[in-house]
Protein backbone atom coordinates (compact mmCIF):
# COMPACT_ATOMS: atom_id res chain seq x y z
CA UNK A 1 0.00 0.00 0.00
CA UNK A 2 1.23 3.04 -1.06
CA UNK A 3 1.82 5.77 1.57
CA UNK A 4 0.22 9.00 1.28
CA UNK A 5 1.41 12.47 2.53
CA UNK A 6 -0.51 14.67 3.81
CA UNK A 7 0.22 18.67 5.97
CA UNK A 8 -2.00 18.31 9.34
CA UNK A 9 -2.70 19.19 12.57
CA UNK A 10 -3.75 17.20 15.29
CA UNK A 11 -6.76 17.70 16.97
CA UNK A 12 -6.88 14.89 19.67
CA UNK A 13 -4.30 12.19 20.66
CA UNK A 14 -4.67 9.47 23.51
CA UNK A 15 -2.70 6.86 24.94
CA UNK A 16 -3.02 3.25 23.01
CA UNK A 17 -1.28 0.62 24.29
CA UNK A 18 2.13 0.84 26.07
CA UNK A 19 4.12 2.73 23.86
CA UNK A 20 1.80 4.23 20.96
CA UNK A 21 -0.72 7.26 20.35
CA UNK A 22 -4.00 6.78 18.54
CA UNK A 23 -3.99 10.57 16.98
CA UNK A 24 -7.24 12.37 15.11
CA UNK A 25 -5.74 15.19 12.71
CA UNK A 26 -7.23 17.74 10.68
CA UNK A 27 -5.59 17.49 7.08
CA UNK A 28 -5.57 20.26 4.22
CA UNK A 29 -5.66 17.19 1.77
CA UNK A 30 -7.75 14.58 3.27
CA UNK A 31 -9.66 16.30 6.19
CA UNK A 32 -10.01 14.49 9.03
CA UNK A 33 -7.91 11.04 9.67
CA UNK A 34 -7.40 9.13 12.17
CA UNK A 35 -4.07 6.79 12.31
CA UNK A 36 -2.05 4.85 14.39
CA UNK A 37 1.15 5.98 15.78
CA UNK A 38 3.09 2.99 16.92
CA UNK A 39 6.26 3.60 19.51
CA UNK A 40 5.89 7.05 19.73
CA UNK A 41 5.07 7.45 23.45
CA UNK A 42 8.62 5.19 24.21
CA UNK A 43 10.63 7.41 26.07
CA UNK A 44 13.62 7.34 23.55
CA UNK A 45 11.26 8.74 20.89
CA UNK A 46 11.75 12.52 20.49
CA UNK A 47 8.65 12.46 17.94
CA UNK A 48 6.22 13.45 20.96
CA UNK A 49 6.52 16.97 20.79
CA UNK A 50 5.48 17.11 17.32
CA UNK A 51 2.48 15.20 17.68
CA UNK A 52 0.57 17.47 19.89
CA UNK A 53 -1.53 20.53 19.19
CA UNK A 54 -1.16 23.65 17.52
CA UNK A 55 2.11 21.77 15.21
CA UNK A 56 2.03 21.98 11.96
CA UNK A 57 2.99 18.48 11.04
CA UNK A 58 4.13 17.10 7.92
CA UNK A 59 2.62 12.88 7.81
CA UNK A 60 3.19 9.78 5.73
CA UNK A 61 0.36 7.66 6.20
CA UNK A 62 -0.01 4.06 4.84
CA UNK A 63 -3.21 1.66 5.19
CA UNK A 64 -6.79 1.12 3.43
CA UNK A 65 -9.14 0.92 6.52
CA UNK A 66 -10.33 4.15 8.23
CA UNK A 67 -7.81 3.54 11.00
CA UNK A 68 -4.38 4.44 9.18
CA UNK A 69 -0.84 3.67 10.46
CA UNK A 70 1.77 6.15 11.27
CA UNK A 71 5.15 6.06 8.53
CA UNK A 72 6.68 9.07 9.33
CA UNK A 73 6.03 12.62 10.84
CA UNK A 74 8.31 15.91 10.71
CA UNK A 75 7.76 19.28 11.55
CA UNK A 76 6.18 21.93 8.84
CA UNK A 77 7.19 25.17 10.75
CA UNK A 78 7.53 26.01 14.80
CA UNK A 79 4.68 24.99 17.23
CA UNK A 80 2.12 27.88 17.72
CA UNK A 81 3.05 28.64 21.06
CA UNK A 82 -1.26 29.68 21.78
CA UNK A 83 -0.94 31.38 25.96
CA UNK A 84 -3.90 31.41 27.89
CA UNK A 85 -7.23 31.71 27.17
CA UNK A 86 -6.49 31.90 23.45
CA UNK A 87 -5.33 28.17 24.33
CA UNK A 88 -8.48 27.44 25.96
CA UNK A 89 -9.83 28.99 22.62
CA UNK A 90 -7.74 26.86 20.55
CA UNK A 91 -8.83 23.27 22.55
CA UNK A 92 -12.51 25.03 21.69
CA UNK A 93 -11.88 25.07 18.07
CA UNK A 94 -10.26 21.41 18.26
CA UNK A 95 -13.18 19.97 19.93
CA UNK A 96 -15.84 21.60 17.42
CA UNK A 97 -14.11 20.17 14.94
CA UNK A 98 -13.39 16.51 16.01
CA UNK A 99 -17.19 16.62 16.78
CA UNK A 100 -17.94 18.44 13.08
CA UNK A 101 -15.63 17.06 10.55
CA UNK A 102 -16.80 13.63 9.10
CA UNK A 103 -13.90 11.28 8.78
CA UNK A 104 -11.91 11.52 5.15
CA UNK A 105 -13.95 14.34 3.58
CA UNK A 106 -11.61 17.09 1.96
CA UNK A 107 -12.09 20.07 3.46
CA UNK A 108 -9.85 22.71 2.19
CA UNK A 109 -11.67 26.14 2.83
CA UNK A 110 -12.21 24.53 6.36
CA UNK A 111 -8.55 23.81 6.90
CA UNK A 112 -7.81 27.25 5.69
CA UNK A 113 -10.18 28.90 8.10
CA UNK A 114 -8.63 27.07 10.83
CA UNK A 115 -5.03 28.17 10.22
CA UNK A 116 -6.21 31.26 10.14
CA UNK A 117 -8.56 31.27 13.06
CA UNK A 118 -5.06 29.97 15.00
CA UNK A 119 -2.93 32.73 13.50
CA UNK A 120 -5.67 35.40 15.13
CA UNK A 121 -5.50 33.85 18.38
CA UNK A 122 -1.63 33.62 18.75
CA UNK A 123 -1.72 37.33 17.71
CA UNK A 124 -3.97 37.64 20.87
CA UNK A 125 -6.84 38.93 18.84
CA UNK A 126 -9.75 39.28 20.62
CA UNK A 127 -11.19 36.01 21.88
CA UNK A 128 -15.00 36.30 20.98
CA UNK A 129 -14.93 37.73 17.37
CA UNK A 130 -12.44 35.05 16.60
CA UNK A 131 -14.61 31.90 18.01
CA UNK A 132 -17.55 33.49 16.38
CA UNK A 133 -16.89 34.17 12.51
CA UNK A 134 -14.42 30.57 12.95
CA UNK A 135 -17.83 29.38 13.89
CA UNK A 136 -19.92 31.22 11.37
CA UNK A 137 -17.28 30.00 8.45
CA UNK A 138 -17.60 26.20 9.72
CA UNK A 139 -21.45 26.71 9.57
CA UNK A 140 -21.37 27.74 5.97
CA UNK A 141 -19.14 25.34 4.67
CA UNK A 142 -20.67 22.04 6.48
CA UNK A 143 -24.13 23.59 4.78
CA UNK A 144 -25.98 25.29 8.13
CA UNK A 145 -24.81 28.81 6.90
CA UNK A 146 -28.14 31.44 7.67
CA UNK A 147 -29.19 34.52 6.17
CA UNK A 148 -28.64 37.00 8.40
CA UNK A 149 -29.69 39.79 5.54
CA UNK A 150 -33.67 38.61 4.58
CA UNK A 151 -36.57 37.47 5.92
CA UNK A 152 -36.30 33.55 5.55
CA UNK A 153 -40.04 33.25 4.82
CA UNK A 154 -41.20 36.20 3.01
CA UNK A 155 -37.45 37.20 1.68
CA UNK A 156 -37.89 40.80 2.96
CA UNK A 157 -34.41 42.78 4.08
CA UNK A 158 -33.87 42.74 7.41
CA UNK A 159 -35.30 45.68 10.01
CA UNK A 160 -32.63 47.01 11.79
CA UNK A 161 -35.56 48.38 14.24
CA UNK A 162 -37.06 44.77 14.39
CA UNK A 163 -37.06 41.87 16.54
CA UNK A 164 -37.57 38.46 14.41
CA UNK A 165 -37.68 35.26 15.67
CA UNK A 166 -35.14 32.47 15.35
CA UNK A 167 -35.22 28.90 14.20
CA UNK A 168 -31.44 26.89 13.87
CA UNK A 169 -32.90 25.14 10.73
CA UNK A 170 -34.87 27.81 8.91
CA UNK A 171 -33.00 31.19 9.56
CA UNK A 172 -34.92 34.77 11.03
CA UNK A 173 -38.39 35.93 10.20
CA UNK A 174 -41.01 38.14 11.78
CA UNK A 175 -43.44 35.49 11.61
CA UNK A 176 -44.01 33.57 14.88
CA UNK A 177 -46.29 31.09 13.75
CA UNK A 178 -43.64 28.90 11.80
CA UNK A 179 -40.47 29.32 14.44
CA UNK A 180 -40.62 27.10 17.50
CA UNK A 181 -38.32 29.18 19.19
CA UNK A 182 -39.74 32.27 21.36
CA UNK A 183 -36.85 34.22 22.05
CA UNK A 184 -36.78 37.40 19.53
CA UNK A 185 -33.21 38.74 18.17
CA UNK A 186 -33.04 42.36 17.23
CA UNK A 187 -32.30 42.86 13.32
CA UNK A 188 -29.82 45.60 14.22
CA UNK A 189 -27.62 42.49 15.28
CA UNK A 190 -28.48 40.18 12.53
CA UNK A 191 -27.35 42.99 10.27
CA UNK A 192 -23.72 43.84 12.17
CA UNK A 193 -23.15 40.07 11.90
CA UNK A 194 -23.95 39.83 8.44
CA UNK A 195 -21.23 42.74 8.31
CA UNK A 196 -18.94 40.92 11.08
CA UNK A 197 -19.35 44.52 12.62
CA UNK A 198 -18.46 43.31 16.44
CA UNK A 199 -20.33 44.76 19.34
CA UNK A 200 -21.46 43.44 22.87
CA UNK A 201 -24.96 43.01 21.03
CA UNK A 202 -24.13 41.52 18.08
CA UNK A 203 -21.57 39.08 19.94
CA UNK A 204 -24.26 38.12 22.40
CA UNK A 205 -26.82 37.19 19.53
CA UNK A 206 -24.02 35.63 17.36
CA UNK A 207 -22.99 32.80 20.39
CA UNK A 208 -26.90 32.26 21.22
CA UNK A 209 -27.54 31.42 17.11
CA UNK A 210 -24.33 29.75 16.68
CA UNK A 211 -24.80 27.59 19.93
CA UNK A 212 -28.51 26.54 18.73
CA UNK A 213 -27.24 25.98 15.24
CA UNK A 214 -24.49 23.46 16.09
CA UNK A 215 -26.45 21.63 18.26
CA UNK A 216 -27.73 20.09 15.36
CA UNK A 217 -24.20 18.98 13.99
CA UNK A 218 -22.56 18.18 17.10
CA UNK A 219 -26.03 17.23 18.88
CA UNK A 220 -27.29 17.80 22.40
CA UNK A 221 -23.86 16.60 24.45
CA UNK A 222 -22.17 19.80 25.66
CA UNK A 223 -18.95 21.13 24.63
CA UNK A 224 -16.69 20.29 27.58
CA UNK A 225 -14.30 23.28 26.43
CA UNK A 226 -16.96 25.64 27.50
CA UNK A 227 -16.25 24.80 31.43
CA UNK A 228 -12.65 26.15 30.74
CA UNK A 229 -13.91 29.66 30.23
CA UNK A 230 -16.85 29.74 32.64
CA UNK A 231 -15.16 30.73 36.05
CA UNK A 232 -12.32 32.71 34.47
CA UNK A 233 -12.28 36.44 34.91
CA UNK A 234 -13.89 38.39 32.08
CA UNK A 235 -10.37 40.76 31.58
CA UNK A 236 -10.26 39.84 27.68
CA UNK A 237 -13.66 40.82 26.79
CA UNK A 238 -13.88 44.36 28.41
CA UNK B 1 -8.91 -26.97 23.79
CA UNK B 2 -11.13 -25.48 26.28
CA UNK B 3 -9.84 -24.90 30.03
CA UNK B 4 -11.90 -25.78 32.64
CA UNK B 5 -14.47 -22.81 33.87
CA UNK B 6 -12.59 -21.71 36.52
CA UNK B 7 -9.58 -21.60 34.24
CA UNK B 8 -10.94 -19.71 31.59
CA UNK B 9 -12.10 -17.39 34.07
CA UNK B 10 -8.60 -16.44 35.27
CA UNK B 11 -7.20 -16.04 32.21
CA UNK B 12 -9.65 -13.36 31.04
CA UNK B 13 -9.69 -11.71 34.94
CA UNK B 14 -5.53 -11.23 34.53
CA UNK B 15 -6.31 -9.85 31.32
CA UNK B 16 -7.46 -6.47 32.65
CA UNK B 17 -4.19 -5.75 33.35
CA UNK B 18 -2.72 -3.48 31.06
CA UNK B 19 -0.08 -5.19 28.81
CA UNK B 20 -1.86 -8.64 29.01
CA UNK B 21 -3.48 -10.38 26.30
CA UNK B 22 -4.27 -13.53 25.67
CA UNK B 23 -1.18 -15.70 25.61
CA UNK B 24 0.53 -13.87 28.67
CA UNK B 25 -2.40 -13.68 30.81
CA UNK B 26 -2.80 -17.95 30.11
CA UNK B 27 0.77 -18.09 31.23
CA UNK B 28 0.67 -16.07 34.12
CA UNK B 29 -2.52 -18.27 35.24
CA UNK B 30 -0.40 -21.17 34.54
CA UNK B 31 2.72 -20.11 35.89
CA UNK B 32 0.79 -19.57 39.36
CA UNK B 33 -0.92 -22.85 39.18
CA UNK B 34 1.84 -24.56 38.73
CA UNK B 35 4.99 -23.33 40.27
CA UNK B 36 3.75 -20.39 42.70
CA UNK B 37 0.17 -21.20 44.57
CA UNK B 38 1.86 -19.18 47.64
CA UNK B 39 2.17 -16.29 45.52
CA UNK B 40 -0.98 -16.39 44.01
CA UNK B 41 -2.54 -17.04 47.12
CA UNK B 42 -0.84 -13.43 48.38
CA UNK B 43 -1.85 -11.67 45.65
CA UNK B 44 -4.97 -12.30 45.87
CA UNK B 45 -5.55 -11.32 49.11
CA UNK B 46 -3.65 -8.16 48.58
CA UNK B 47 -4.80 -7.49 45.35
CA UNK B 48 -8.85 -7.74 47.39
CA UNK B 49 -7.66 -5.78 50.24
CA UNK B 50 -5.88 -3.14 48.05
CA UNK B 51 -8.98 -2.51 45.90
CA UNK B 52 -11.16 -2.54 48.90
CA UNK B 53 -9.54 -0.13 51.39
CA UNK B 54 -7.18 2.58 48.74
CA UNK B 55 -8.74 5.67 48.31
CA UNK B 56 -7.88 9.32 47.91
CA UNK B 57 -5.90 11.06 50.04
CA UNK B 58 -8.78 14.11 51.42
CA UNK B 59 -5.63 17.14 50.90
CA UNK B 60 -4.02 15.99 48.20
CA UNK B 61 -5.90 13.61 46.04
CA UNK B 62 -2.91 10.38 45.81
CA UNK B 63 -3.78 6.90 46.47
CA UNK B 64 -3.90 5.89 50.38
CA UNK B 65 -5.67 3.77 52.70
CA UNK B 66 -5.42 6.41 55.79
CA UNK B 67 -7.82 9.56 55.50
CA UNK B 68 -4.43 11.80 54.61
CA UNK B 69 -1.51 10.19 53.16
CA UNK B 70 2.09 9.72 54.74
CA UNK B 71 3.50 12.97 53.14
CA UNK B 72 -0.09 15.41 54.00
CA UNK B 73 0.33 13.86 57.55
CA UNK B 74 3.72 14.63 58.29
CA UNK B 75 3.61 18.51 60.09
CA UNK B 76 6.91 19.73 59.01
CA UNK B 77 6.25 19.17 54.80
CA UNK B 78 3.29 21.81 55.60
CA UNK B 79 6.13 24.19 56.61
CA UNK B 80 7.71 25.75 53.78
CA UNK B 81 4.07 26.98 52.02
CA UNK B 82 4.63 25.26 48.70
CA UNK B 83 2.66 23.16 47.06
CA UNK B 84 3.58 20.66 44.29
CA UNK B 85 0.82 20.50 41.34
CA UNK B 86 1.79 17.17 39.60
CA UNK B 87 -0.77 14.46 37.27
CA UNK B 88 -0.23 11.38 38.66
CA UNK B 89 1.16 9.33 42.28
CA UNK B 90 3.97 8.36 39.69
CA UNK B 91 5.11 12.03 39.53
CA UNK B 92 5.16 12.47 43.21
CA UNK B 93 7.38 9.39 43.45
CA UNK B 94 9.77 11.25 40.62
CA UNK B 95 9.91 14.34 43.08
CA UNK B 96 10.36 12.81 45.93
CA UNK B 97 13.62 10.70 44.49
CA UNK B 98 14.98 13.98 43.80
CA UNK B 99 14.79 15.29 47.58
CA UNK B 100 14.67 18.50 46.71
CA UNK B 101 11.47 19.76 47.40
CA UNK B 102 9.99 19.77 51.33
CA UNK B 103 6.74 20.79 50.84
CA UNK B 104 3.53 19.05 50.04
CA UNK B 105 1.63 17.66 46.84
CA UNK B 106 -1.33 17.92 44.80
CA UNK B 107 -2.39 15.19 42.54
CA UNK B 108 -4.85 16.17 39.80
CA UNK B 109 -4.91 12.21 38.47
CA UNK B 110 -5.16 13.85 35.02
CA UNK B 111 -4.49 16.77 33.10
CA UNK B 112 -7.24 19.36 31.29
CA UNK B 113 -8.76 17.72 28.43
CA UNK B 114 -11.95 18.96 27.22
CA UNK B 115 -11.90 16.34 23.95
CA UNK B 116 -11.86 13.65 26.26
CA UNK B 117 -14.59 14.99 28.77
CA UNK B 118 -11.90 16.03 31.09
CA UNK B 119 -12.81 19.56 32.58
CA UNK B 120 -11.69 21.41 35.60
CA UNK B 121 -14.17 19.96 37.98
CA UNK B 122 -12.56 15.80 37.03
CA UNK B 123 -8.73 16.82 38.07
CA UNK B 124 -10.49 17.89 41.53
CA UNK B 125 -9.61 21.46 40.88
CA UNK B 126 -12.76 22.59 42.54
CA UNK B 127 -10.93 20.66 46.13
CA UNK B 128 -7.22 22.29 45.12
CA UNK B 129 -9.52 25.72 45.30
CA UNK B 130 -10.78 25.08 48.71
CA UNK B 131 -7.24 23.98 49.86
CA UNK B 132 -5.88 27.05 48.54
CA UNK B 133 -8.50 28.96 50.19
CA UNK B 134 -7.20 27.64 53.38
CA UNK B 135 -4.58 29.98 53.08
CA UNK B 136 -1.60 27.29 53.88
CA UNK B 137 0.37 27.86 50.76
CA UNK B 138 2.19 30.96 49.98
CA UNK B 139 3.78 29.01 46.12
CA UNK B 140 2.09 27.07 44.47
CA UNK B 141 4.69 24.95 42.11
CA UNK B 142 2.96 23.96 39.17
CA UNK B 143 4.58 20.81 37.65
CA UNK B 144 2.36 19.28 35.08
CA UNK B 145 3.72 17.48 32.26
CA UNK B 146 4.90 19.91 29.35
CA UNK B 147 2.58 18.63 26.90
CA UNK B 148 -0.66 21.28 25.10
CA UNK B 149 -2.79 20.03 27.86
CA UNK B 150 -0.53 20.39 30.92
CA UNK B 151 0.21 24.01 29.71
CA UNK B 152 -3.55 24.49 29.65
CA UNK B 153 -3.76 23.06 33.19
CA UNK B 154 -0.95 24.85 34.11
CA UNK B 155 -2.30 28.08 33.31
CA UNK B 156 -5.95 27.40 34.39
CA UNK B 157 -4.27 26.69 38.01
CA UNK B 158 -2.31 29.98 37.65
CA UNK B 159 -5.41 31.90 37.25
CA UNK B 160 -6.78 30.37 40.48
CA UNK B 161 -4.05 31.15 42.35
CA UNK B 162 -4.39 34.91 41.05
CA UNK B 163 -7.69 35.18 42.48
CA UNK B 164 -5.95 34.22 45.61
CA UNK B 165 -2.97 36.37 45.19
CA UNK B 166 -1.19 33.16 45.79
CA UNK B 167 2.25 32.87 43.89
CA UNK B 168 2.69 30.31 41.51
CA UNK B 169 5.80 29.23 39.40
CA UNK B 170 5.97 26.67 36.96
CA UNK B 171 8.98 24.27 36.60
CA UNK B 172 11.58 24.75 33.54
CA UNK B 173 11.71 22.84 31.00
CA UNK B 174 14.48 22.11 28.54
CA UNK B 175 17.54 20.09 27.73
CA UNK B 176 18.15 16.95 30.18
CA UNK B 177 21.43 16.90 32.08
CA UNK B 178 24.07 14.99 30.08
CA UNK B 179 22.20 15.48 26.92
CA UNK B 180 23.63 16.65 23.68
CA UNK B 181 22.13 19.32 22.22
CA UNK B 182 22.26 17.84 18.21
CA UNK B 183 20.09 15.11 19.50
CA UNK B 184 17.52 17.36 21.19
CA UNK B 185 14.07 18.15 19.03
CA UNK B 186 13.55 21.12 17.97
CA UNK B 187 10.22 22.13 20.39
CA UNK B 188 12.31 21.63 23.32
CA UNK B 189 15.32 23.65 22.26
CA UNK B 190 13.21 26.40 21.37
CA UNK B 191 11.30 26.43 25.32
CA UNK B 192 15.11 25.90 26.52
CA UNK B 193 16.28 29.40 24.92
CA UNK B 194 12.94 31.03 25.59
CA UNK B 195 13.34 29.70 29.45
CA UNK B 196 17.03 30.78 29.41
CA UNK B 197 18.32 32.52 32.58
CA UNK B 198 20.99 35.08 32.93
CA UNK B 199 24.17 33.95 35.07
Amino acid sequence: MQAEFIEAYVLHRRPYRETSFLVDVFSRELGKVSFVAKGIRNSKNDKKSLLQPFQAIGLSISGRHELKNLRSVEALSPALTLQGQALFAGFYLNEVLNRALAVEECMPDTYTLYLNTLARLLENAELEPCLREFELGLLEQLGYGLDFSSDCIDGDIIQPELGYYFDPEQGFSRIQDAMPMGKLVPGSALLAIAEQQWNSTALKVAKYINRQTLVLILGRKPLKSRELFLQLPREQFK
Amino acid sequence: MKFSPLITELVDALRCLPGVGAKSAQRMAFHLLERNREGGLRLSEVLHDAMQHVKHCQHCRTFTESALCELCANPKRSESGQLCVVESPQDVVAVEQTAEFKGRYFVLMGHLSPIDGIGPREIGLDQLGTLLDGGEFSEVILATNPTVEGEATAHYINQMCKERSIQASRIAHGVPVGGELEYIDGNTLTHAFAGRRAL
